[in-house]
């Protein structure tokens, strides 16, 4: 979908509210500007005619107000709607693109999306409707009540006015520069700031704060350099245009004053001059060119606006994740990794030929180091992924063909990289089982071991906790697991789920996972061999593909890489 | 160093009182415009400047004489039109001047503040620092100085000129004629009282909204933090149900702002008009019999009127601004206000003590946040200047709580802490972290380059000094193959080194000081066991220094000096390694996890 085609989507259920708005508008700048006219007219008039004119104009300024109101709570209403509409949208398909999309996305991206981008939008989508709208009406309407007074005068405003808006732009270009060199100091100034507070234990300890602060101090005064000269020259645009329109309105009004004393010339060419007309005239000067300047303020908006659109529009192009498979299982029998490719870039492929079968019941252990593609086979057997060629079979039956949803409702998934969203401790354990008692969740975290630590937090399980605060490392595994033997899954996957529990606590919680997979299915990925030694299968890994495979004892007997590997830990 | 905000303001406040002084200059031309306008027509309407009716339009007319001594019509509006722009230009130039003191201001004050709060946060201690918490630290230096730098320089801008815009229409339009000023009186209050209502609601508003804003940022993070989970739990629909209902609580609070904002305009555009109607109906009798002075009054009341329109549109658009300046001062003083409960103390004589002899010593040691629960409970024991000291645990026993308290991040709640048989707290801080070589978990290494970081450690360390910490901490033999050796750039975060190469360079660090005492944090948790092993015993060589080794992991203490055994913020077991293998279960069951069984 274009950005054009996507916009218009958004904008179709508005259409009704949009038209009414265009149409309050169009009024409202019609009563608004028809008010000077009318009192113009009633200072050249007779008595009678007098109330009629200043009462009409007292009835349109009344009118006008009303209409303004309406226009512009139905244009916030409507830019509000959409942005509301592409908020929902954008976070929708975060949780619905592939994973092997989301992967290549930087998360402080997706927030820039959601909060400046929208606000970019929200702007510039009010900018266009407001300032755009009612500008160009204004525009037309004291262009047409202008030549309606006096068409000579009318064409000098005419010509004369954009003058402002010149001024304006040449002045907003030549700052550019400046502001971008400015927030390219903020950010040093910021990083700075960043790496000291992140390290403020060892900034201390080093007795280094004085130093720290001259060098904050430095960079800052550069900043300061900058950030005035961008200051400065940034409020040039007022002050300037406000000399050239105040100009305008003089050589206007002289020219109307000097117009006074030849009335009778003018009238020839159909250019009458009243003091009245004089007075409307000089009401249109001050008004006319105001929606010019707010129209090029607000250019800059609409630019971002549009580049902020453009990028929420690309990313609401990706494609969805379809769950295309047709079958649900009923429980996970067996396991077959048959001769898979796999890579995450084209020319560096990661897995090849890999074969692998495990049965219902059997716990099995994946060892290697870093980079050997552990990770990989579990972002493959949860269709994070999908292989390149060859197959992963599911009860004999290609994974392709099943739902993801129904194969995932299976498993029971500790990643190393724990995620604790905001809200209580027990909201988070019962995250994959909602329906839960406290008594259930109490009782997984006990098995988690992470019961202990609950209980010393001033609100227990109820103490809010969030991804970025309040829990150490090892704790939040803890929490993590505790879900998991909180769903007491068929399949079991763990991967490096306990590596940052000290190993006390990690053996009583592999026993307690021992208990619990007890005739199903576990597979573990883990960097401590000690909590794997019991596995059924232990399988090695190096560089994507198996080098060994067998339970403890007999790799030991092998004194192969396992060996190697297992004695490197206990010397 | 400034201690409160206003400390700043004060500073600068030649600028802050000058520049809007200035500002009112080129306001008051603007104001004279209008009354010139008025005596242009009337010039031309009476030819005559003594013949015009109007006091202050007839002086005004007589000095527009003075540059047009041929009469002419035309030459007397070519004279006034050149009046008014020459006022224009002197004023342009004038409000030049107010907007170069606006600017310098604003910056000179936020750099100030900036620079101060930075230097504040240094000082406080880790656990101040954790009651306001670390990303309001963040957003108090990088946002919210900006945000007062902004009301500074707004203040010397506009805030004076728009009062004094409506306060000199009040005045002018007396001048112009008292009915037009009575009129006027009775309503310019009415605008500004509309005016102040509905913005003190709306900012009152606006700050729910920003905390809604700062809500759905959090709720992107999350989603994003949690992909995978999410994925694998089929909780798609749910978390989209989440956002749904803070997207629409953030809808309807703007939208309820803004029904009240949109007010603002329409009303303060009707107040102005009618006023003009109602004094073109006050001065309806003079004006058929003397049209061109009076349509010359209502021409000058006009332009009048659409100054001050103009000057609240503009307040109503920065006081949002000025409230959110506000706001932000007050946090940033809140902060200024705090007094750091760590005090430092004037004895900076460190004695000396031989090796054996106590060096550090805990007793009855407690801490807790003030919340009754305790991170460390009752401690006792000692250390000796010289002995490897080792602290072994579980996830949260309160190992690194320790660290933090000889180091004086955190004070002691109960109990005393001896440093040489004197309590610390009556040290000098800088003199007793002199002492101290800290290493922790977080391998903390400074943008810059290895020499930079180490010479933070150490200020007068020659190369040959910082080569032979980097060979004591077996780091020499990756940094020797660097082409640039020891001014090898360190990256933002240090990440173009490994994780083991980082510990290994922090070691170094801390062992460039030449330290009294050495505490290594859980900080080789990455090395693996043979490097592990040759620095510690490259560390044991240094006799005169005391090692405290903190660690999850039993071959790293096993050999110390002495071993302390901690859980849940008590002592379980203290001894040497074949005594506590016997006598504290704790520490057994620890053992047998992590060395092979026979």
């Amino acid at each position: 979908m274009t950005s054009k085609e996507r916009l218009f989507k958004y904008l179709k259920p508005m259409r009704v509210s949009l038209v009414t708005s265009l149409l309050f508008a169009l009024l409202f700048t019609i009563s608004q500007i028809g008010q000077p006219f009318l009192l113009g007219r009633a200072l050249d008039a007779e008595q009678k005619e007098f109330y009629i004119y200043v009462f009409i104009a007292l009835g349109l300024v009344v009118i006008g107000a009303i209409f303004a109101y309406i226009f512009e709570v139905i244009v916030m209403n409507v830019s509000q709607k959409i942005i509301k509409k592409a908020r929902d949208d954008v976070f929708e398909k975060i949780n619905a693109i592939s994973i092997k999309e989301f992967d290549q996305k930087a998360h402080g991206d997706l927030v820039l999306l959601e909060i400046r981008d929208m606000e970019n939008l929200s702007a510039g989508l009010y900018a266009v409707f407001k300032t755009l709208i009612q500008g160009i009406f204004t525009i037309a309407v004291t262009i047409i009540m202008m030549f309606a007074v006096n068409w000579i005068l009318a064409v000098g405003v005419i010509v004369l006015s954009p003058l402002s808006m010149i001024m304006a732009n040449i002045i907003s270009k030549a700052n550019r520069q400046r502001f971008k060199k400015q927030s390219e100091l903020q950010a040093n100034v910021s990083s700075i700031s960043l790496e000291t507070l992140n390290n403020i234990d060892i900034v201390q300890s080093l007795n280094y704060e004085e130093e720290s602060i001259r060098k904050f101090g430095e960079m800052n005064g550069k900043l300061q350099k900058e950030a005035r000269s961008a200051q400065f020259s940034a409020c040039w645009v007022n002050p300037s245009t406000r000399l050239v329109n105040n100009t305008i309105y003089i050589l206007i009004g002289v020219v109307g004053v000097v117009m006074l004393s030849y009335d009778a010339k003018l009238a020839v060419v159909f250019a009458v001059m009243t003091i009245g007309r004089l007075s409307s005239f000089l009401s249109y000067t001050n008004q006319y060119s105001k929606p010019f300047n707010e129209i090029s303020n607000v250019a800059a908006e609409y630019e971002n606006a549009k580049a902020s659109f453009t990028r929420i529009n690309n990313f609401l192009n990706l494609e969805n994740d379809v769950d295309d498979g047709f079958d649900n299982i009923s429980s996970i029998e067996s396991i077959e990794f048959k001769n898979m490719t796999f890579s995450y870039s084209e020319n560096q492929k990661l897995i090849e030929g890999f074969n692998l079968a495990i049965k219902k019941g059997q716990k099995v252990a994946v060892v290697g180091p870093t980079g050997a593609g552990k990770t990989t086979l579990i972002n493959l057997l949860m269709r994070f992924y999908d292989p390149v060629s060859g197959n992963i079979c599911i009860n004999g039956q290609s994974s392709l063909d099943i739902s993801k949803q129904s194969l995932r409702q299976k498993i029971g998934m500790v990643l190393q990289d724990t995620w604790i969203f905001s809200g209580t401790i027990l909201d988070n354990i019962r995250y994959f089982k909602k329906e839960a008692s406290q008594e259930e969740v109490v009782e997984a975290a006990r098995k988690a071991h992470a019961d202990i630590f609950i209980n010393t937090l001033p609100n227990g399980y109820m103490t809010l906790v969030s991804n970025k605060s309040g829990l150490s490392e090892g704790q939040r595994q803890m929490i993590a697991i505790a879900r998991v033997m909180l769903l007491n899954p068929e399949l079991v996957i763990l991967d490096e789920a306990t590596s940052n529990i000290d190993t006390r606590s990690e053996m009583l919680i592999t026993q307690a996972f021992d208990q619990m997979m007890k005739e199903k299915t576990s597979i573990v990925i883990a960097h401590r061999l000690s909590t794997i030694e019991k596995a059924d299968i232990i399988i090695v890994m190096k560089d994507g593909g198996i080098v060994e495979t067998g339970n403890h004892k007999e790799l030991m007997q092998k004194q192969g890489f396992y060996y190697s590997l297992y004695s490197s830990q206990y010397k | 160093m400034i201690t409160r905000v206003e400390q700043s303001y004060k500073r600068n406040l030649a600028s802050i009182i000058f520049g809007p002084f200035l500002k009112i200059i080129e306001a008051f031309f603007d104001l004279l415009i209008p009354l010139f306008m008025k005596a242009i027509i009337d010039l031309n309407a009476y030819q005559n400047p003594s013949d015009i009716p109007h006091i202050i339009s007839s002086r005004l007319a007589s000095f527009i004489r003075i540059f047009n001594p041929s009469k002419t019509a035309i030459g007397d509006a070519i004279a006034g039109a050149l009046i008014i722009l020459i006022m224009g230009i002197v004023g342009y130039a004038i409000t030049m001047c107010s907007q170069y003191l606006a600017a310098r201001a604003s910056t000179n004050v936020g750099t100030e503040i900036r620079t101060s709060l930075y230097a504040k946060l240094l000082s406080l201690s880790k656990k101040e620092r954790e009651d306001i918490g670390e990303a309001k630290l963040v957003t108090l230096l990088n946002s919210d100085t900006y945000q007062v730098q902004q009301g500074v320089y707004l203040l010397i801008r506009l805030i004076v000129r728009a009062p004094f815009t409506v306060i000199g229409s009040l005045v002018l339009s007396f001048v112009l004629d008292w009915r037009v000023g009575l009129a006027f009186t009775a309503i310019a209050p009415l605008v500004l009282l509309v005016n102040i209502l509905i913005l003190k609601q709306s900012s009152k508003k606006y700050i729910e909204i920003q905390n809604d804003l700062e809500g759905l940022s959090e709720s992107t993070n999350e989603t994003s933090d949690g992909a995978r989970v999410i994925r694998a739990s089929n909780q798609e629909k749910q978390e989209n149900q989440k956002f749904e209902e803070k997207t629409r609580s953030y809808k309807e609070k703007s939208i309820k702002v803004n029904r009240l904002n949109a007010l603002i305009n329409p009303l303060t555009f009707a107040i102005t008009s009618t006023v003009l109607i109602v004094i073109v109906l006050l001065l309806q009798n003079d004006l058929f019999e003397n049209r061109v002075l009076v349509s010359s009054t209502i021409i000058a009341e006009m332009a009048f009127l659409a100054q001050i329109f103009f000057a609240f549109t503009q307040l109503s658009q920065i006081s949002v601004e000025i409230v959110k300046a506000g706001i932000c001062r007050r946090r940033i003083n809140t902060v200024f206000a705090i007094e750091s409960e760590i005090t430092s103390n004037t004895n900076s004589k460190i004695s000396e003590v031989k090796a054996g002899e106590e060096l550090i010593k805990f007793e009855n040691v407690s801490f807790s946040f003030n919340d009754g629960v305790y991170f460390l409970n009752n401690l006792n024991f000692e250390i000796r200047k010289g002995e490897t000291f080792g602290i072994i645990g579980g996830t949260g026993s309160g190992k690194t709580t320790i660290i933090n308290l000889i180091e004086r991040f955190y004070d002691v709640s109960e109990g005393t802490i001896y440093y040489k048989g004197v309590p610390i707290r009556e040290y000098d801080l800088k003199a007793l972290r002199n002492d101290i070589g800290l290493v922790n978990q977080k391998s903390s290494l400074f943008n810059g380059t290895i020499k930079s970081n180490y010479l933070m450690s150490n200020k007068t360390a020659s190369d040959e000094d910082i080569y032979s910490a980097l060979k004591q901490a077996e780091a020499f033999e990756f940094v020797d193959r660097y082409e640039d050796k020891i001014d090898h750039p360190v990256k933002e975060g240090a990440s173009n080194y490994s994780g083991g190469q980082k510990q290994r360079l922090c070691i170094g660090r801390a062992l460039v000081k030449k330290p009294e005492l050495l505490i290594l944090d859980d900080s080789m948790s990455a090395l693996d066991l043979l490097t592990d092993k040759k620095i510690r015993t490259n560390i044991a060589a240094i006799k005169e220094m005391t090692k405290v080794i903190v660690s999850q992991r039993i071959s790293t203490i096993q050999n110390a000096d002495f071993i302390l055994v901690l859980e849940g913020g008590q002592v379980v077991g203290q001894g040497k390694h074949d005594d506590l293998l016997n006598n504290c279960p704790i520490y057994k069951e620890i053992y047998e996890t992590q060395v092979k069984r026979s």
